[in-house]
């Protein structure tokens, strides 16, 4: 990198008075800034308060947002220029990509990036910069808004799906890539399709098989669940139960079904324990468990299989033998 | 066990950093016991937010472009600490604060200079709230930050506000705009206008609330979704069984502390971003004070144990300490200790009572009073 020159020591920007930081003489939490950090400010609030159009003016913002990226004020100035001096919206671009892998969670560099789309209504290369941010953090939360919009902008749907599938497959714990699912079923298939629910419940419940205790994936389910597919649930919490035991988001889910279906004594006794196994959130169940007032005492043959594997690792106290004796009756 | 992914081997490694510190004192999770106990070292958190007003060093430059939060994070932490300010410090900030309005509007900018802004002017207005007089609540310009607000709803989606002109827009920029509206008073409908509507539709399907439509449920966003509405007296728009499940579930049974989103790690600012939310939930759904919707004092263990540094708290262990997460972490222990009947304590040796924190505004409660009283026999011309 260059040597940094101090603008005052600049030749073209000699005819420029910097506006030092307004500091008065009782300051409350001053910041003690670098002389550079300071200079490069001051002539910033000269330029914004000439409002001055120029080519030396637009520099000067890529130096304050480079010192300061959060520096909106900056932001909002090198837009006016931008389209004043009819600046290359694609060199734009690229200056942001480039700050963008330093400052990832930057609020101005992603949004900025929108309106410069909105200009140049060519998203070619936006999805493969999203790739990259999401290398640097799978769940960055503004590279993943960042994303659903220029999908949704440009109708980039075509390989959404996949590739939520592919950022599963790699870590089933990535809600953002969950997430990011939902968002592509919802935008591009019915959502009222049983045919649909039945394909995305299945494709949560084979990756519950494989990793049973993963709230990502139960929350899924939850999100897309109908009453016609509780079976479905149902049998494989069975299969799960049996061969690595249950897990806090399996009975949560399964308390969610009771409830749904107004199971209420069903409902009761994994509330009871989900009290003892769930332990941490131990009084939400006992309060949940005072809500469970749904009185269809109906009982499928999955949930007959269901209710026995339910007892507690520990020995269980007399009120709760009768529970579940009760339930099974 | 085999277990595949990023996250798992992430989750792993601070888990295990949690348990190894509460192991030092022996504390039990679940059965609360201990044998040694941590106390929240009061006198130092409030050296570092005292000192902080004196004098900032370089490497907190960037926050130049948010100065008001500055002052707002330190000067809430003293609140929460039952630290009361100086008659100087307070002149000191009033004046600070009345360079950052801008000229134009009325509305507050992130320091002198810059353009005006909806959180640094929710900022600008809690840390005047927090000083808890009348010379410091009569800086604000009622009228001015009304149009300000209104300039800033969005024309192409509905029940959206952006920041600033051409500025980002989502649920922190609906919470800035509605929580400053009621607080001064000027909440009415055309500000309201869509407002619920589009909150509704950023509830995703796990329960929480994103940025806007089909963002990812988010702790930060739920509260100030969830705020919102409460405000505008709307939370008729929302799941609250599909989003009280959601909130539960931040909630790390090892570590005792929330996280901010499904299968993160723990994070000491969501104590107050997620802990704030039971209490609103438990008053809009009738839920007597005394039940405790999560475990509060895990989440005390968690902040106490875990994020105090020398001076400051943190996020997690590992990390350094900065004013955000002082303010936000004890935030939620002031919640943890008051909200759930009478005010408990993980450690009652070491005990250190917070100010009682208001969750709709994130402001000591007293202040919040004061200043609504201050908003409501003012008229607004
Ligand atoms: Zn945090």
């Amino acid at each position: 990198m260059d040597e940094w020159v101090p603008l005052h020591e600049r030749k073209e920007w000699q005819d420029v008075v910097p506006i030092p930081e307004f500091s008065p003489k009782a300051p409350i939490a001053p910041i003690k800034y670098s002389p550079e950090f300071d200079e490069i400010m001051s002539y910033f609030r000269a330029i914004l308060q000439s409002q001055e159009v120029s080519e030396r003016a637009f520099k000067l913002t890529t130096e304050t947002v480079n010192a300061s990226p959060g520096f909106y004020t900056a932001w909002h100035y090198r837009r006016f220029l931008l389209d004043k001096l009819n600046i290359s919206i694609v060199d734009e671009l690229n200056f942001l990509t480039e700050l963008a892998s330093n400052h990832p969670k930057n609020y101005q560099i992603w949004y900025y990036r929108r309106e410069l789309m909105n200009k140049l209504q060519n998203p070619s290369s936006e999805l493969e910069f999203v790739n990259m941010m999401l290398e640097i953090d799978e769940k960055n939360i503004h590279a993943w808004g960042y994303r659903q919009w220029v999908i949704q902008k440009f109708n980039l749907w075509e390989d959404e799906l996949k590739f939520t599938d592919e950022l599963i497959q790699r870590d089933p714990r990535n809600n953002s890539a969950w997430s990011e699912r939902y968002f592509v079923i919802s935008k591009t298939e019915n959502l009222n399709d049983f045919e649909v629910k039945m394909r995305e419940i299945s494709y949560a419940l084979n990756s519950i098989e494989e990793i049973p205790a993963n709230e990502s994936a139960w929350n899924y389910i939850r999100g897309l669940y109908v009453e016609e597919l509780s079976d479905e649930i149902k049998k494989v919490m069975v299969k799960i139960i049996d061969n690595k035991g249950y897990n806090v988001y399996l009975l949560q889910c399964l308390e969610f079904i009771y409830n749904k279906q107004r199971k209420g004594d069903l409902e009761t006794v994994v509330c009871k324990l989900l009290q003892s196994v769930d332990y941490i959130r131990k009084s939400y169940w006992k309060w949940r468990e005072t809500s469970a007032k749904g009185k269809n005492l109906s009982r499928s043959a999955i949930d007959l299989q269901l209710i026995p594997m339910l007892i507690p690792k520990q020995p269980f106290s007399s009120v709760m033998a009768l529970y579940y004796s009760q339930a099974l009756s | 066990m085999g277990d595949i992914g990023h996250s798992a081997c992430e989750q792993r490694r601070i888990q295990k950093k949690v348990e190894e510190l509460f192991d030092i004192i022996k504390f039990d999770i679940i059965s609360k016991k201990y044998r040694s106990y941590v106390i929240l070292d009061q006198q130092s958190h409030i050296s570092f937010c005292l000192h902080s007003l004196e004098s900032l060093p370089k490497s907190v430059s960037t926050l130049n472009s948010g100065e008001p939060w500055l002052l707002f994070w330190l000067l809430h932490a003293l609140e929460l600490l039952n630290y009361q300010v100086s008659d100087d410090i307070k002149d000191r900030t009033i004046d600070f604060i009345s360079q950052c309005k801008c000229k134009r509007t009325g509305a507050f900018c992130g320091g002198p200079y810059q353009i005006p802004h909806l959180a640094p002017t929710y900022a600008a207005v809690s840390a005047l709230m927090t000083l808890d007089c009348d010379r410091a609540l009569e800086i604000i310009d009622r009228q001015g930050i009304r149009n300000f607000i209104l300039s800033m709803k969005r024309q192409d989606v509905k029940g959206a506000f952006t920041m600033h002109e051409h500025g980002e827009s989502d649920m922190r920029s609906i919470y800035c705009a509605i929580s400053v509206s009621s607080i001064l008073g000027i909440l009415d409908e055309e500000i309201m206008r869509d407002v619920p509507e589009h909150i509704a539709k950023c509830q995703s399907y796990e329960g929480g609330i994103g940025a806007e439509p089909y963002g990812e449920a988010h702790g930060g966003y739920t509260y100030c979704g969830l705020a919102s509405l409460v405000l505008m007296n709307r939370t008729d728009v929302l799941d609250l069984d599909k989003l009280m499940s959601w909130l539960v579930n931040r909630q790390m049974s090892v570590e005792g502390g929330f996280n901010g989103r499904t299968n993160k790690l723990v994070d000491s600012c969501y104590s107050f971003w997620v802990g704030a939310c039971f209490p609103l939930i438990k008053e809009v759904m009738n839920i007597p004070t005394e039940i405790s919707l999560y475990d509060p004092l895990a989440l005390q263990a968690y902040v106490l144990v875990a994020c105090q540094a020398v001076m400051g708290l943190f996020d997690k262990p590992g990390s350094s300490p900065d004013f955000y997460h002082t303010a936000y972490s004890l935030g939620g222990v002031s919640h943890a200790e008051n909200d759930n009947g009478p005010v408990q304590w993980i450690f009652k040796e070491g005990m250190v009572a917070l100010a009682p924190n208001d969750p709709l505004f994130n402001v000591v409660r007293d202040k919040v009073t004061r200043a609504r009283r201050y908003f409501e026999k003012i008229p607004l011309n």
